[in-house]
């Protein structure tokens, strides 16, 4: 193995496995990205101090905008698992017609329900951590007891206990939707100390929206609530748990929405603007500092943002607000304001992605592939001839077909980089068959008109 | 005084009782009575006539004596009413308006004589420079104006007459019109016309008003007066729509159909082409230029014998009017004016038809600019249209290949757009040895102890960190190699779960005190630590050792026996 992998920590296996079927397969990968991040140095720095500030307490939003395929969704899984890495809580969710910032008919709750769905700690990496954050907070409050010396099985025990779980939800109860978040959190902490499987299933639903009426939830729940989640208040609830989540001993909790070009598709414009002025809600709590310990990162594309017609800047509130200055000039980064703007990989960027990606791949099978750096120049030359490929070149495309041909030079040791790449891209003329037929008599080669009996 | 007395005084004035009707009296029997009163014959037989004896009618005459038993109904005979005759009938030289009569105003009256008067007394006074004196009135009229109003009057007056426009209040300005209205004795009308017309033309812009006033006054000056509209470039919205009379501003001379476009897309067509949502930016000229092309190429086609629109029949609209309303004119000035002309608001077909010309330009105009709607057409005729659209399509520019990227997409564009550098493998190899800083700072999580809170880390205290922490790092992950020691007292679960011994399993969370969830919560962040992943995946009841690391948990923690 070469010497420059001595250098870097060890890629965990299974890691190592996912991340590189992630990249054969053309998907982002959700773990392992940063074994593959190339570049975007400054961004990720950005990023990286966003998450700071709601360490500290504070909120940030970012809108990561970039065309199809310019790594938007690589860059916050890059910033996802930097997050779970240093105890934040993340939840990620993907737009789409059925999951919207606000809709009527459900749109708005689907998307908590995803968010939560997919609410992950640095334990549960992959998602569903809500329960067991829940119960590691009701632990660790258990075991603080302990260490102050009170015992287990004495009936003090479950009073202090009571005591301090309500102390923690003070400070959700203040916030819009508190009371009933708390005394869920409250009911759910005495149906899992009393082993009431059904009441805790219960509040547990109501924590995941998954009730859509009042009516239905008291029936499930055993007590009125004056609120379920719903397409109005998610977003409040989010909120709420950003301050839980806190309590709890966690730096924060950030919100990952990608797609957000679904909200562009809209075509009715009320409903659009509905969902823009939501956006424009969150901006304001977050950069007025109203949503402790939250932190937002949008992905999507120039239209989404820039299109005067439907995109954001049509809302004249959200253009006003992230529209550059007219004292930003072409060729001045400027990552302090709310958008980051991705522009595709270069060619040198490139070659480095291709290089990183052939030595996790021998990391992984334990094999040196045989391909020189020419050769990797020469497919990356291939890839980048391609017409329209000077703006349209996606990372996840070239790495698709560098992953099969590597595996192809893998599998068939009598192949060679220019059979596998040469044979894909050379068209069949004349004179490329009669040239094949000279330099095959030149090789002494046999062909059919030469067998002789 | 005695009753009687009173009433002998009081006269039958206050007598009600002879208007009161007097009450029938009812029957004795309480029974009401309907019907005849009088008995009737009932007779049993009825004796036919016999036809050959008798004819069965008469034909003579059924005698006086008769008559008044019989009351007959008299046939209606319409009485011939006694319809004024018109002073003067003629056909003025105008494809629009065909025929018009002139009445005298039925009813007179004296109350205007003395404006008359005067307006004929001082028709040929000549003005002199003076200073303007304001003036104000409703009904303006000689006899309200002072000396020096007078003068100034006069003055202005002369200068209208040599074509001098000055400022001056709108009440001389109806003054001078109701003058003009108002005389009898034989003038040049036509130059009255005409100063009447400029008078508009000038002052209409700081008087509104007189867009309504005049176009309805000067149609009626120049009815009476036989004459044609009056020469100068009228702006067609001076033309209110309410007016009744546009159509005498439109036609001229009906030969040109030029003349006639303008107005006709004004005043006679049921869809306006400015309401398009298409109407707008770089297409604003593209409409106006090839809607009024494509109707001009119409109305040439519709035009017959000099005449235009003269293919066309259309019923005309017959319309009786009063001249001068609102002004102030004398009973001798005064006329009943009828006119038979083709109106623009009463005859559909005119207006649909030019409706559906303006709406298959645009339709001609939307494919031109790759719009897919299209508007609905139905007036006009297939001759028509082959010859519109023959008319536009030579017309028409080129289609021009647009970059549908529009200049502020392109600005767009810009912001994503990379300048273009020739690759460097050099470059590349600088660029891949520093993305693994920040694959390190990525992957690795740092203790934060020493951090100041007014310090935020950039990017560059990463870097720095990395290298400082590097050599920690190293110890640490010389020390992991012992992953029993960091997992401590979970390590037993640990091993009961590789084992998969559920009730090991849950003797040892019971021993822990804490949720199996919390604990594999515990464990999952050690071996996150430890060996940058976790180890145990699954659901509360049902958790199991990741695959990818069982055969290395099992060496490393002597697990004995396979599962």
């Amino acid at each position: 193995m070469s010497s420059e992998i001595k250098d870097i920590q060890k890629v965990p296996k299974r890691i190592l496995t996912s991340l590189l079927a992630s990249v054969s397969a053309g998907v982002v990968p959700r773990v392992g990205a940063p074994y593959i991040a190339i570049g975007r140095q400054d961004e990720i720095g950005a990023l990286l101090s966003d998450l700071e500030a709601i360490d500290a307490g504070g909120t940030s939003m970012r809108f990561i905008i970039g065309r199809y395929g310019s790594g938007k969704s690589f860059l916050m899984q890059l910033i996802r698992g930097y997050a779970l890495e240093r105890d934040f809580i993340t939840a990620d969710a993907d737009l789409s017609p059925e999951r919207r910032l606000y809709g009527a008919g459900g749109s708005g709750r689907a998307t908590y329900r995803e968010l939560i769905k997919n609410l992950a700690s640095r334990s549960s990496p992959d998602g569903g951590a809500l329960s067991k954050i829940i119960s590691r907070w009701i632990d660790s409050i258990q075991t603080k007891l302990i260490n102050d010396g009170v015992e287990a099985d004495s009936p003090l025990f479950y009073t202090k206990l009571n005591a301090a779980v309500n102390d923690k939800l003070c400070d959700v109860q203040d916030l819009v939707g508190g009371f009933d978040f708390a005394r869920v959190i409250s009911e759910y902490y005495r149906a899992y100390k009393e082993g009431n499987d059904e009441k805790r299933a219960a509040c547990m639903r109501w924590l995941r929206g998954e009730f859509s009426g009042k009516t239905e939830a008291k029936a499930a729940l055993g007590f009125s609530v004056s609120t379920v989640v719903d397409d109005d208040n998610w977003y409040d609830f989010m909120k709420l748990w950003a301050v839980l989540v806190r309590s709890m001993g966690y730096r924060g909790l950030v919100l990952f929405i990608d797609e957000c070009v679904n909200l562009y598709k809209i075509s009715h414009r009320i409903s659009r603007e509905n969902n823009y002025e939501k956006i424009l809600s969150m901006f304001n709590d977050t950069l007025q500092g109203r949503a402790c310990g939250l932190g937002i990162i949008f992905g999507g594309t120039p239209q989404f943002l820039e299109d005067t017609r439907r995109g954001l800047f049509s809302y004249e509130a959200l253009r006003s607000r992230l529209c550059d200055s007219r004292f930003a000039i072409d060729g001045f980064k400027n990552l302090i304001g709310p958008v980051i703007r991705l522009r595709r990989l270069s060619d040198d960027e490139l070659f480095a992605l291709i290089s990183r990606v052939t030595k996790l791949y021998a990391q992984n099978y334990g094999v040196e592939p045989r391909i020189s750096d020419e050769d990797k120049v020469k497919f990356l030359e291939i890839c980048l001839s391609r017409a329209g490929a000077d703006s349209m070149i996606t990372p996840r495309e070239m790495l698709r077909d560098y992953m099969t041909v590597l595996n192809i030079l893998m599998q068939n040791e009598n192949v060679s980089f220019d059979d596998v790449v040469g044979s894909a891209v050379t068209l069949k003329t004349d004179d490329n068959t009669e040239k094949e037929e000279a330099t095959a008599a030149e090789k002494k080669i046999y062909t059919p008109q030469d067998i002789e009996f | 005084m005695s009753d009687r007395s009173r009433k002998e005084e009081l006269d039958d004035f206050w007598s009600f009782d002879d208007l009161i009707p007097k009450k029938k009296m009812p029957s004795s029997s309480g029974k009401k009575e309907y019907g005849i009163k009088d008995p009737v014959e009932i007779i049993n037989e009825i004796n036919l006539i016999d036809n050959k004896e008798n004819k069965g009618f008469s034909d003579q005459p059924i005698s006086s004596s008769l008559s008044k038993n019989v009351h007959y109904v008299h046939p209606y005979e319409p009485q011939k009413r006694n319809l004024p005759t018109p002073l003067f009938e003629y056909s003025p030289d105008n494809s629009l308006i065909h025929n018009v009569k002139i009445y005298k105003w039925e009813s007179n009256y004296n109350y205007y004589e003395q404006f008359r008067m005067y307006a004929e007394k001082f028709f040929s006074v000549e003005g002199k420079p003076c200073e303007h004196v304001p003036y104000f009135s409703y009904v303006p009229q000689y006899n309200q104006l002072s000396r020096a109003q007078l003068e100034f009057y006069f003055w202005w007056r002369t200068l209208v007459r040599r074509g001098e426009y000055i400022d001056v209040d709108y009440s001389y300005i109806l003054l001078y019109i109701f003058e003009t209205i108002n005389l009898s004795r034989e003038h040049d009308w036509k130059l009255l016309q005409q100063s009447l017309f400029d008078v508009w033309l000038a002052y209409r812009e700081n008087y509104v008003r007189l867009d309504k006033l005049l176009s309805e006054w000067i149609f009626d000056f120049s009815m009476i007066h036989r004459l044609p509209p009056p020469k100068g470039r009228l702006p067609v919205a001076a033309i209110d729509k309410s007016c009744g009379v546009a159509e005498f501003f439109v036609s001229a001379n009906g030969t040109n159909p030029d003349k006639y476009v303008s107005a006709l897309l004004a005043l006679c067509s049921s869809y306006d082409y400015k309401k398009s949502k298409f109407y707008d930016g770089e297409n604003i000229a593209l409409y106006d230029k090839y809607v009024h092309s494509a109707l001009r190429t119409a109305l040439g086609y519709l035009s017959e014998k000099g005449k235009v629109l003269g293919k066309i029949e259309y019923g005309d609209s017959k319309v009786s009017r009063e001249a001068y309303v609102g002004a102030l004119c004398s009973w001798p000035a005064k006329r009943r004016i009828e006119i038979e002309f083709c109106s623009f608001s009463r005859s559909h077909e005119l207006r649909y038809l030019v409706g559906d010309i303006v709406k298959l330009t645009e339709n001609m105009l939307r494919a031109y600019m790759g719009v897919k709607s299209r508007l609905s057409v139905y007036a006009v005729d297939a001759e028509l249209t082959e010859i519109i659209v023959a008319h536009l399509k030579n017309e028409l520019p080129p289609k021009v290949r647009r970059n549908t990227i529009s200049v502020a997409q392109a600005q767009i564009e810009k912001k994503y757009e990379l300048p273009h550098k020739p690759l460097s493998l050099s470059d590349a190899a600088k660029i891949e040895d520093e993305s693994w800083q920040t694959t390190k700072i990525l992957v690795e999580a740092f203790e934060d102890e020493n951090e100041s809170v007014d310090e935020k880390p950039t990017m560059n205290d990463y870097v720095e960190k990395i290298n400082g922490n590097q050599e920690k790092q190293e110890q640490r992950q010389d020390d992991s190699g012992s992953l029993a020691t960091s997992l401590g007292r979970y390590l037993n679960y640990v091993r009961s779960l590789l084992q998969n011994d559920i009730s090991a399993c849950r003797a040892e969370i019971y021993k822990l005190n804490e949720s199996e969830e919390t604990v594999v919560d515990r464990i999952n962040e050690i071996c996150a630590d430890v060996m940058g992943d976790i180890i145990i995946d699954g659901c509360e009841g049902s958790f199991s050792i990741i695959e990818d690391y069982e055969q290395m948990l099992i060496e490393e923690l002597n697990v004995q026996g396979e599962k």
